[in-house]
Formats: structure tokens, C-alpha cells, sequence
């Protein structure tokens, strides 16, 4: 034997040190939870009765001490429950024997006997590899320096060797699943009792494996599973191998954990059960997944629809649900065309299907479909839908989108009616306005004729208050005939307005100051207008009719002085805004609604002629260009007029000027004959 | 420069019967001294034109035709007065009313109007159309 041997008592009581055999050296712990400061390799681990988990301990001290011998002792009852677990708890060296305290003496001798002989054979062979692999001394390797003896010949120290080294490497194998495992495993006897519990199972169930070793399974299950679990039990003992339950465990402070538990029966050498391992696999994260993804699926207004490579429907969603009529129950493993596909298309979905499967290809993936649908009953209505093919399955999976249209077919139908009514009534009104100011046109002119007539004829014997009657007479006839022109030319902008054609505004707007020239000319007005004038794409005499109103209220609206007047234009988006501005009398610009509307007047009628109708008219052609006009002014500060004119696309012919110049440098020769 | 073509009637064509005395007091008033005659309808008209040329009565000086009539229009009168080759040259004044339609204008010229009278509440304007004719 060698040097004195390390033994280690653990939760023994000291009357064990006393039976340990002379040359033992005995370190006593209480608790093998609290190591001792230093202990040598120890040769024999003693764990004593006092050790309320002797399994545990058994595996904790074995795995801190490996190459120890192990020794249990238990009460006598508890010997076989005892030996039992162990056969289940890894670590645990073979060999290791669980005894009652009167066989101590006995158990000690012998465990570490074999514990010696399995140290010394294991540093023997040791030697003997070394040797081995050394280079060879001068004699040849007969007869080696070490040992004396050559390594292979000894059958039994290599099949001693075989045994440990096998064991240790199924250990560290075992060990190495056992704890790294991300599921709980967990070891029981055949009664129930827990013996052996990794880390997973700590993290999942909240029990440190000190807690929950010795303890029975039924702590883990709920009352409602245990039926269950006792059902697989009895399946296991006769003779089926494994079995799978999924349901609710109970953690730690009355938790809950949805599991799926696979439960394995272990046999011992003979073949009988010898108790149970299970591996506990948390749900959670999965169930939280799906029920997410249901989630967002159910929130969504559209149906969703996924069919499988079969044309049935495996995903449904409560829209489709409400949509449909039918609920997902009944939907779900039925025909997507006997279901929701219009009889007369039914044929057609299925043809389409068979052509994606055999060529991959199909026209009505991906995109918006305007297509019709049935629902329970047989109602059909109207669908936008697109279909796709989910990424990546195999065989493949589609979804549908689906959105009931027929609210939005109903609201687009009646918006096309009132479209319809609309563009009646307005040509309703325009044929009005015409037929009213026609018509009204030659009465008038009666009576303005004939008291013309009148006037030549009798004038002479008329005193001057009967010349008074007769000139208001006329003169309410005139205002009323300019009225009625006024009001037909107003009812034929759009009628009588002639096809947009580019423009040059700058030359529109020379017309109309050439048209005004007397005007200015009485009024010493000062007109300045901007040397870049656009051209822009419109009627040109309505423009005309637009600039000529502005420019006359400019001058018509004028201060004490004479007026200063300035055009131009300035682009905006998409626009040519042109400025009219004065410094005449100004208005307030509250009122400046009134001011676009028919006949409203700001000013009284006795300073300012005009029937009032000039700005309803420049608006209405403004708008017919499709812009904007309003007015921007102050009392006594002037008034600035904008209105916009659309930008077209496209170039004006010729440059800036599109109605060509006289400029004889031009490519044309004027003389004719091309140049 | 259209001038008066003879000394026979000055004939106007107008359902209006306002209109045909208020034109009717300007010719009188104008330097102009060829007989009146009026017609309410084109068809009238057109019979007293068979009349012509039958040689029962004098070819007109001048015709002033109305383009907004029932029943036969202006434009119709003007059509089948020009049908006739010894008619070709005659002179035929369509009254415009002040809101004239271009279209009518054109298609009165293509038709062989002489000329165009806008109906005006002047009485001076028809006095010195009457006058430019001399």
C-alpha cells in the first residue's frame, strides 16, 4: 500500500472515523456543501446518514473528487430505495455501495481496496504507454528500465484500463449533454422520486437540483395532469418505450409553464424499468410565436387565405371569417374553390393551380386582382385580392388577400351618377343662362330701338323734364342690354371657349394696352410691364378679356393721382402667377369674397361704371386654365391682383416667341423660296 | 363696295314685324328712295320670287334676309334663292342678331350672302347703311 489514505466523512457520525482501517486518514465535514479547505485527492468518499440527499451528494462530491471510491450509508430500510437512485445519478463511479451503518467496516475495506487497485493500475499503465512511446534505449527496448515488464502483457490491468477509460468517456459524454442541454432533464425512480436534474431543469422549474433531488415528480404537475401522467406511466410499463404529453407544469411560488414532456423508460442490466428519464422542453417562446402571429392575422380587415399545393385552405383568419361566412372550423381543410370560388370559375382556379405546380408559373401572383367571390349561401360580391406564393415552402404554400369591394364598387358607382347628374345640371344651367340672355337680348332691343326711334322722331316737341324721362328711360335699357351681353358672354366660356394653344402673354397684353391707349391717355396712366412675360398654353382671347378687365379696374379704381400700374410673373409650382398691381383706391380685403361674385359692387355706382360682372367673368376664365385669381389689397394702399395659369408640359414652338417674328434673320426667307 | 342695284324694291324678310317697322322708318329716313316691301316668312318671300322671274314683278334692289326665323330659316331662303342663276347676283344682306354665332356667319358666306347687317337698338346704324349703299 502507499502513503496514507485520504478518506473523507462526509455527515457521518464520528464513530465512522473510528472504523476506517489504521493507516486512513479521516477529514470529517458536516455538509459536503461546505468543503473542507484543503483535502488531498481523498481515495474514499463517505457519505453518512446525516446527509439528508445522499443521492446528490453522492454526484456532487463525485464529480468533485473523480477517481474516488464512494461509499452511502443509509439507514437499512433505505438501502435498496437508496441503491435505486444511484443506479440513475450520474457521476456516481461503478462500484459505489450504498450499505447500512453495521456493514461500514466491511464496505470500507472493500471500496477501497478497489479504489486503490484502480488508481495504482491506472498510473501503471500510464508508465507503460510513456515507456512506450520513448525512444528505445540501447539494448532494443528487451527487458525495459520502468517496470520489468512489457505493457500488453498483462490481460487484466488492460481490460481494467478498457473499462475506466470507457466509463470516464461515456461520463464526460453524458455529462457534457446532460448539463449544457437548453431542455430540462430530469431523472426519476419508478415510484416517482427525483433523482437527478440539470441546469435547464433549474432554469425552467426554479428548483436548484439540491432542491428538487429527493423530492417526488407530482411536484412539478398540476392536478389536471396528473391523469395524464399516470396514464404514460402505465402505457411505459407495458412496454412502450417513450410517450409525449404537452401540457401545464408548475413552477416554483405557483407558476405555470407550458411543456412538452417526453418521458423515457430506463432499464437497469436486466431489462427491468428501473425508472424514468424526462426531457422537458418549454413552449412558451413557440406558443407566444403563434399566438402572436394569430394575433396580427385576426387584427387584420382583409381575409387572409392560405391554401396548400392541394387547393385547401390550412390559414383563415376571422376576417374571412366575417367575410366569408363561414367560420374557420368549417373552413379549414376544405376546397378553397369549393368554397369561396364562383361555380363557374371553379374549373378555371383549378386548371390555373395544376399549370403553377407543373411550370412555376402564374400570371395572377403578385399582383391586384379584381375578381368575384361567393359566400356561404352563394351570394357572390365583388373582391380585390392578390396572391402570393410563400417564400421558401415546399411544396408550396399561397396566400390570398382578400377585401370585400362591394361597399367601395356601391360608393364608386354613385359617385360616377352624381358625376353624371352633375355635368347634366351644369349643362342645364349653361343652356339656361344662353337661352335666358338670348332671349331677353331682342326685347330689349325693342325697347331701346324704339325709344331711339322715338327720340329722332318727337325729341324736338319733348320739354326738358320729358327729355329727362326719356334719357333715364334709355339708359336703364342700355345698362340692362349690357347686363344680358354680359351675362351670354359669361354663360359661353366654356362653350364658346376655343382649344388652349400657346400664347405669348407679353403680346396679349400689348393688345390690350393698345386697345386702352385712350384711356391711359385721358388718365395719365403709367403702365410698366414686366419684360419677361411668359408664354403659356390657353385661349388667347379669353386672356385678353382677363388682362383688359384687371388693367381697366386698375385705372378705373384709381387715387387722387394719376395711377401707376405694374404686370408681370413670377412662376410658382406647376404655375405662372401674374401680378397686376396698382396704387389706387385700395379695398378692404374682408371683402374681397363678395368681390368674384356676379353683379357685387364694392364701390358705389355713381364714381364707378361697369355692370360688375367683369371679375366674375375673369374668374370663371381663369378657372376654365384650370388656376387661381385673387386680390390682395388695403384701403387707400392699392390693390394687387394674382391669377395663375398652368404650366404646360412641353416646349412652346419657336422658343419664347410662338407666333414667330418678323425679324428677317429668321430661318424663313418672307419673300418666299426657302432658304 | 356693295351698291343699290336698281331702282326697284328694297325688300326685307323678318318674322319680327318690331324689327321691319323700325328698319322700315331708317329706309324711309335714308337717302335712299326705292319702294318698301316686307315678307313675315321665307316662304313669302320665295313664292314673290317665282314671281320674278316669271317677269309678274321687278327684280329687287336689295334683300335684307333675317337668319333667325321659324320654320324656314335664313340660311335655308338664302340656299334656295341662290339655286336660281338669275338670282346669282342679287344683293342679300343677312341680319346678324348682336349675339351671332361665327358658324352661322360662315356658313351664310359659303351660302352667297352679300353682306351682313347686325340688328342694332340704333336707329342711326341703319340710316347710314342705308346711306352707304347710294
Amino acid at each position: 500500500m502507499t502513503a496514507s489514505a485520504e478518506v473523507l466523512l462526509v455527515a457521518c457520525p464520528s464513530a465512522y472515523a473510528r472504523a476506517l482501517p489504521p493507516d486512513a486518514h479521516a477529514v470529517e465535514i458536516p455538509d459536503w456543501r461546505e468543503p473542507p479547505e484543503r483535502v488531498a485527492e481523498p481515495e474514499l468518499v463517505i457519505v453518512g446518514p446525516l446527509e439528508p440527499k445522499p443521492t446528490h451528494a453522492a454526484q456532487q462530491l463525485a464529480s468533485r473528487h473523480p477517481g474516488c471510491g464512494l461509499l452511502l450509508v443509509t439507514e437499512p430500510g433505505r438501502v435498496p430505495e437508496i441503491s435505486a437512485q444511484l443506479a440513475l445519478t450520474p457521476f456516481v463511479p461503478l462500484g459505489t455501495r450504498v450499505v447500512a451503518e453495521p456493514q461500514v467496516e466491511e464496505a470500507v475495506r472493500e471500496v477501497l481496496l478497489r479504489a486503490r487497485l484502480q488508481r495504482s493500475h491506472a498510473r501503471l499503465t500510464d508508465r507503460a504507454r510513456d515507456a512506450l512511446d520513448a525512444p528505445t534505449p540501447a539494448d532494443g527496448g528487451r527487458g525495459g528500465p520502468v517496470s520489468g515488464r512489457e505493457p500488453r502483457a498483462d490481460v487484466g490491468s488492460d481490460a481494467l484500463l478498457e473499462l475506466h477509460h470507457s466509463y470516464k468517456t461515456r461520463e464526460l459524454l453524458f455529462s457534457s449533454v446532460f448539463e449544457s442541454s437548453q431542455d430540462a432533464i430530469y431523472s426519476a425512480t419508478m415510484q416517482g422520486t427525483i433523482t437527478s436534474w440539470n441546469r435547464a431543469a433549474e432554469r425552467l422549474y426554479g428548483y436548484s437540483a439540491g432542491e428538487a433531488i429527493g423530492c417526488h415528480i407530482g411536484l412539478l404537475l398540476p392536478e389536471e395532469q396528473r391523469d395524464a401522467q399516470n396514464r404514460l406511466m402505465a402505457s411505459l410499463a407495458e412496454g412502450e418505450t417513450t410517450g409525449t404529453l404537452e401540457g401545464i407544469h408548475r413552477t416554483r411560488g405557483g407558476g405555470h409553464v407550458e411543456v412538452s414532456a417526453t418521458v423515457s423508460l430506463i432499464r437497469d442490466g436486466r431489462g427491468s424499468p428501473s425508472g424514468t428519464c424526462t426531457i422537458a422542453r418549454d413552449l412558451g417562446p413557440r406558443l407566444r410565436e403563434a399566438r402572436a402571429k394569430t394575433a396580427m392575422l385576426d387584427g387584420a380587415l382583409d381575409a387572409i387565405v392560405a391554401m396548400d399545393h392541394r387547393g385547401n385552405v390550412v390559414e383563415y383568419n376571422q376576417a374571412a371569417e366575417e367575410i366569408f361566412g363561414f367560420s374557420a372550423q368549417e373552413a379549414l381543410g376544405r376546397s378553397v374553390a369549393d368554397l369561396i370560388v364562383p361555380p363557374e370559375l371553379r374549373e378555371a382556379h383549378r386548371t390555373a393551380l395544376a399549370r403553377y405546380l407543373e411550370t412555376r408559373e402564374a400570371s395572377i401572383l403578385g399582383r391586384r386582382l379584381e375578381l368575384t367571390a361567393v359566400r356561404r349561401g352563394g351570394e357572390r360580391f365583388p373582391v380585390e385580392a392578390s396572391i402570393v406564393r410563400l417564400a421558401g415552402t415546399e411544396p408550396p404554400l399561397f396566400t390570398a388577400f382578400l377585401r370585400d369591394t362591394t361597399e367601395l364598387e356601391k360608393a364608386r358607382r354613385q359617385l360616377e351618377r352624381t358625376i353624371e347628374d352633375l355635368e347634366h345640371s351644369n349643362q342645364d344651367l349653361e343652356q339656361f343662362a344662353y337661352v335666358a340672355s338670348h332671349d331677353l337680348q331682342e326685347p330689349l332691343r325693342m325697347v331701346v330701338s324704339y325709344m331711339e326711334l322715338f327720340h329722332r322722331e318727337y325729341g324736338a316737341s319733348l320739354d326738358e323734364r320729358g327729355e329727362q324721362f326719356l334719357r333715364h328711360a334709355v339708359d336703364g335699357s342700355r345698362r340692362m342690354k349690357a347686363l344680358v351681353d354680359d351675362l351670354l358672354a359669361y354663360s359661353r366660356i366654356e362653350s364658346r371657349g376655343t382649344p388652349f394653344e400657346w400664347c405669348s402673354s407679353g403680346r396679349i397684353l400689348e393688345g390690350v394696352l393698345h386697345d386702352l391707349a385712350l384711356l391711359v391717355e385721358e388718365t395719365g396712366a403709367r403702365i410698366t410691364c414686366a419684360p419677361d412675360l411668359p408664354c403659356i398654353r390657353a385661349d388667347a382671347s379669353q386672356i385678353e378679356h382677363v388682362f383688359q378687365n384687371l388693367v381697366t379696374n386698375a385705372i378705373k379704381f384709381r387715387g387722387e393721382r394719376p395711377p401707376h400700374i405694374s404686370i408681370g410673373a413670377l412662376r410658382t409650382n406647376g404655375a405662372w402667377e401674374f401680378v397686376v398691381e396698382d396704387d389706387g383706391i385700395g379695398f378692404d380685403e374682408s371683402e374681397a369674397g363678395r368681390m368674384f361674385q356676379m353683379f357685387q359692387r364694392l364701390h358705389e355706382r355713381s364714381r364707378f361704371e361697369g355692370s360688375g360682372i367683369g371679375l366674375t367673368f375673369a374668374k370663371r376664365i381663369v378657372e376654365r386654365h384650370g388656376g387661381r385669381i385673387w386680390a390682395e389689397s388695403k384701403p387707400g394702399e392699392g390693390t394687387r391682383f394674382h391669377f395663375t395659369i398652368p404650366v404646360a408640359a412641353g416646349d412652346p414652338p419657336g422658343g419664347d416667341d410662338p407666333e414667330g417674328s418678323d425679324d428677317p434673320e429668321d430661318g424663313d426667307d418672307p419673300e418666299g423660296g426657302r432658304s | 363696295m356693295i351698291e343699290i342695284a336698281n331702282e326697284n324694291h328694297v325688300i326685307m324678310v323678318d318674322d319680327n314685324d318690331g324689327d321691319v317697322f323700325l328698319v322700315e322708318q331708317c329706309f324711309l329716313d335714308s337717302k335712299l328712295d326705292n319702294p318698301w316691301k316686307s315678307f313675315q316668312n321665307g316662304g313669302d318671300f320665295l313664292r314673290y320670287l317665282e314671281d320674278v322671274r316669271r317677269g309678274s314683278a321687278p327684280m329687287p334692289a336689295l334683300v335684307l334676309l333675317d337668319l333667325n326665323m321659324p320654320g324656314l330659316d335664313g340660311l335655308d331662303v338664302l340656299e334656295r334663292t341662290r339655286r336660281n342663276p338669275e338670282f346669282a347676283e342679287l344683293p342679300v344682306f343677312c341680319m346678324l342678331t348682336s349675339s351671332w354665332d361665327p358658324r352661322d356667319k360662315a356658313r351664310a358666306e359659303a351660302l352667297g350672302a352679300s353682306g351682313f347687317v347686325t340688328k342694332s337698338d340704333n336707329p342711326r346704324d341703319y340710316v347710314a347703311f342705308f346711306d352707304s349703299l347710294q
